[in-house]
Formats: C-alpha cells, sequence, structure tokens
C-alpha cells in the first residue's frame, strides 16, 4: 500500500525533517508512527497524501509515485486517502452531518446516495444521533469521531491519522483508537502518527520508531521506545 | 449518463456554496455590493460625462461646412456631382453667383454703394456638408485638387479646435476610466481577498477531500460575478438621474446643439457595467483564491 525508497525533505530553511527513510506497508495493516516532537512524523504523513513533496526519494502508495502526479492528478490521490488531524478540522457554521457530507458533494455523489453513507458512517463513530448539532455543541471526543466520520465517508482504501488524540483525556483516546482498529477491521489500511505511550504499548500492533528524521526501531507488535533505548 | 449526473450535481454543489457562502457573510457581502457599486458609479458617471463631451464636440464640428469658390470658367454643377460622389460628403448645394450677389446687396444694403461695380464679382459657390467633422479637412483637400476651384475655405482653425477638444476629452475619459477601473478591481479584489481569508478553512478541507483546484475556484467566482450583478444593478438608477444631470447642464450650456438624450444610452452604459462588474469580481476572486492556493503550496 505504501512504499517510501530513500526518502529525504529538507524544508527552505534547512531543516532536515527526513533523511533516506525507507518504510514499507502493507494493505490492511495497522501501523503506528512514533517519534519526539520535531522527529518527522508529521512530514512523513504530508508526504503520504502529498501535502509535501520530498526533496528526493519515491513515494508510493498504492502502486503509483505520487511525487510524479501532475496537479490535475492529486484530487484522485486525495479521495483515496482519508486525513484526521488533532484539531479535527471541522468547519464550525455546519452540522455535524453537512460536515460529513461536505466530502461527498465536492464528489457530485447523488443526495440519496450520501444520505445513506453519511448515516452509516456517523453509525460506525457511533453518533448517529447528534447529526443536526453543530460542531461547538460537542465534546472533543465527539468531535474527533465527526472528523473520523468524514475520513471514512468515502470508503478510502488509506486512513492516516496525525496526532488523532493529542487533544483528548486518556479515556476518549481509547475510544478513537478502538473506532480506528473497527475501520482497519474493515480493511483500510491505518497509519497514526501519536505520542502517546498508554496507547501504544497497550495495543500492540506494528510501531515505527523515527527519531531525526530517520526510521530507528520497526517493529511487529512493538511498544513506545522513544527515550527507552 | 452517470457522469453528467454528478457534473450537475457538483455545479448545483457549487452555487449553493456561493449562495451560502453571500448569505452567511451578511455584512461583509454588502460591503463588497456597495463597493462595487460605488465604484460602478463613478466610473460609469465619468464615462457618460467624457461620452457626452464628446458628442457635443463632434456635433459642434459636423457644422463645419465647406465654401468651395470656383473659377467662372468651371462646370458648377459636373463640380457639385463629382463632389457629391465622394467619399464621406452628406450634402452638396450650388449657391449661383447671382443669388450670392443679391443676398450680399441686401445684407449690405446701405452700408456700401453697389452702383459703382458693374459686374458681379462673385463666383459661383458650391457649399458642401461632410457626414463625420473628422473627414473635414480630407474631403477639403481632395475638392482643392479639383479642377475649376479657385478658393475654398473650411472654417480651418475652428475645425482645428474642436477637435482638439474631443480628442482630450476622449483621452482624458479613457485615461480615468481606466485608472478607475485598475481602483475598482483593487478595491473589490481585496474585499473578496477577506471573504477567502474568512473561509481557508472550507478550501483546506476542499483539497483535502479531493476537490479538483478548478472545482475549489468555482464558488468564489460565482460569488464575485454575483456581486457584480448586484453592484451594477444598484448604480442604474444613480447614472439614470446623473445623465439627465449632465444633458440637461450641457443642452443649456449649447442650446443650438441636439444632444442624443435617448435613455437607451444608459441602458448601454449599464449593460457594460454589468460585463464590466461581472468581469472584474470574477477575475478579482480567482486572483485572490489562486494567490491563496499558491501561498498555502509553497
Amino acid at each position: 500500500m505504501i512504499k517510501l525508497k530513500q526518502v529525504s525533505k529538507v524544508y527552505p530553511t534547512g531543516v532536515k525533517a527526513l533523511q533516506g527513510l525507507n518504510l514499507e506497508v502493507q494493505a490492511g495493516e495497522f501501523v503506528f508512527l512514533v517519534g519526539p516532537s520535531g522527529a518527522g512524523k508529521s512530514t512523513l504523513m504530508k508526504l503520504l497524501y502529498r501535502a509535501e513533496e520530498p526533496s528526493s526519494g519515491q513515494v508510493l502508495v498504492g502502486g503509483v509515485d505520487i511525487t510524479r502526479l501532475s496537479p490535475a492528478q492529486l484530487p484522485g490521490l486525495r479521495q483515496r486517502i482519508g486525513v484526521v488531524f488533532q484539531d479535527y478540522k471541522l468547519l464550525p457554521q455546519r452540522t455535524v452531518f453537512e460536515n460529513v457530507a461536505f466530502a461527498l458533494k465536492v464528489l457530485g455523489v447523488s443526495r440519496v446516495e450520501m444520505q445513506k453513507r453519511v448515516r452509516s458512517a456517523l453509525d460506525l463513530v457511533g453518533l448517529r444521533d447528534s447529526a443536526d448539532c453543530l460542531p461547538h455543541q460537542l465534546s472533543g471526543g465527539q468531535q474527533q469521531r465527526v472528523s473520523l466520520a468524514r475520513a471514512i465517508v468515502n470508503t478510502p482504501p488509506l486512513l492516516i491519522a496525525d496526532e488523532p488524540t493529542g487533544n483528548l483525556d486518556p479515556e476518549t483516546s481509547w475510544e478513537i483508537m478502538r473506532l480506528l482498529t473497527k475501520i482497519n477491521m474493515h480493511g483500510t489500511t491505518v497509519v497514526v502518527a501519536t505520542h502517546n505511550k498508554l496507547v501504544v504499548d497497550n495495543m500492540r500492533r506494528r510501531v515505527v520508531t523515527i527519531d531525526h528524521g530517520r526510521l530507528v526501531l520497526d517493529q511487529a507488535r512493538g511498544v513506545y521506545s522513544v527515550g527507552v533505548n | 449518463m452517470e457522469s453528467i449526473k454528478r457534473y450537475w450535481r457538483q455545479i448545483g454543489f457549487i452555487g449553493e456554496e456561493a449562495l451560502a457562502s453571500i448569505t452567511r457573510s451578511g455584512w461583509m457581502s454588502w460591503v463588497v455590493v456597495m463597493t462595487m457599486a460605488v465604484s460602478l458609479t463613478i466610473l460609469g458617471g465619468f464615462w457618460l460625462l467624457s461620452d457626452d463631451l464628446y458628442g457635443l464636440a463632434r456635433s459642434v464640428g459636423s457644422k463645419v461646412e465647406i465654401m468651395v469658390f470656383t473659377k467662372d470658367s468651371a462646370n458648377v454643377s459636373k463640380m457639385a456631382n463629382d463632389i457629391q460622389a465622394m467619399d464621406g460628403v452628406r450634402e452638396v448645394s450650388i449657391i449661383p453667383k447671382d443669388e450670392a450677389w443679391a443676398s450680399l446687396q441686401k445684407e449690405m444694403k446701405g452700408r456700401v454703394r453697389f452702383d459703382a461695380l458693374l459686374e458681379n464679382p462673385l463666383p459661383d459657390t458650391v457649399r458642401v456638408k461632410v457626414l463625420d467633422a473628422d473627414d473635414t479637412p480630407e474631403v477639403a483637400a481632395a475638392i482643392a485638387e479639383m479642377e475649376g476651384v479657385e478658393d475654398l475655405n473650411w472654417g480651418q482653425s475652428l475645425h482645428a479646435k474642436i477637435q482638439q477638444i474631443a480628442t482630450f476629452t476622449r483621452l482624458i475619459g479613457i485615461l480615468v476610466t481606466g485608472l478607475l477601473m485598475a481602483a475598482t478591481f483593487a478595491v473589490i479584489g481585496n474585499t473578496i481577498r477577506l471573504a477567502v481569508q474568512s473561509r481557508r478553512k472550507e478550501i483546506e478541507i476542499m483539497q483535502m477531500v479531493g476537490a479538483g483546484e478548478a472545482f475549489i475556484h468555482s464558488p468564489f467566482l460565482l460569488e464575485g460575478m454575483i456581486f457584480g450583478v448586484a453592484g451594477a444593478l444598484l448604480t442604474g438608477g444613480a447614472l439614470a438621474g446623473w445623465r439627465t444631470f449632465i444633458i440637461t447642464k450641457l443642452q443649456e450650456l449649447f442650446p443650438f446643439v441636439i444632444l442624443n438624450s435617448s435613455p437607451m444610452v444608459v441602458v448601454q452604459m449599464l449593460g457594460y457595467l454589468v460585463a464590466i462588474g461581472v468581469g472584474i469580481g470574477a477575475l478579482a476572486s480567482w486572483v485572490s483564491v489562486r494567490r491563496h492556493l499558491r501561498r498555502q503550496n509553497t
């Protein structure tokens, strides 16, 4: 599903975010990306949906070298990737339903189809009854679940979550992780960048550790080992 | 079939987004429309004024006639026919020398003693009116070349002066209109940029969920065009009043000139303003969104 070959990223400021990084993720995997702040996790995530371009190396998503996509091909890539952020990125003046439907409206999905898919996405994240609420009427965990529903409503084969529990308390963080696991069980490849040691240690999933822009550890059923070794 | 339907639904979405944005922005939309209206009123008002001044100068110019004095030997009626056949000539009439003589004697009665003159000293004269005052010099020059022409008089200095005024008015008109358009563009562009700023989250999410750049531009483009139409229509009334004022004033100053006071002039101007408003609105939106996207991508 994902293949990074000798990927380096140097920002115009001179910061070396990634250095010669190699990584492979199979379809259907669940991967944690851990590492200290500034290690290059977010940069790596951004490369996957091409919010950033690498300075050198190849980024393959679904077998396609996305560094070679033209601007016209970019929407096609993004439609196949769901993205979740730490700050939810919901539209404050729109209801929960409208926020989730937004992703489908952009694609010109029919009203009936849209209703059906938004409902089932909201069902999955357990927010069916909050469809008519505005984001500010919801808790942080609920808002993150809306953002999750929006990311999966178009049933993408790949879901990327950048610090999805960064603003949430431990209990709510667990809820979100359970949801991500559920989505993964439906066949979606999930990549989660996180600082949350508690979650990583208890989930026993593949853990990729990055430090100073390099891959330092790749464990099949790993734990959060930053600062440990 | 499905792809066509999809296309229409996307267009529907763009329309929905544009309208929702206009109503949601509330006072901001009003600011844009009013700015647009004020700018377009100034633009259109000046345009009308310079147009009328130009028209005035020209219609004064077209009163200029060419008087052709013939040689005694000339075949006057043939000459008149030849002149009539020339390009740009509207009307030709012959003033026979006897007639001219009689009218001169009548005019000068009591002041000059004509008894001393045995013979009529005046030549036959051909009076020429041109279609377009601009052509007067060329027509005059062509006539001067003709056989049998003794001399001609077409108010050279008056004509030159009027042409100068007309050209000057036109130039100033074009210049000021251009400047006002640029100013309108800048003001509208800035206002719409604020609107784009206030919706950067929507733009970001659109990009994230895989909307193409053209698709992201569209609601803003449509919004800008709607602002353009609304602004231009608001200027209609103001311009109609302004135009009546200009025409009345000019007519008072130059009662002998017939000016085109038809309301169609304002209607036509309004058509132009709607086109300019829509153009500026769309262009300003496009530039603002594009700049926003570029900045984001770098």
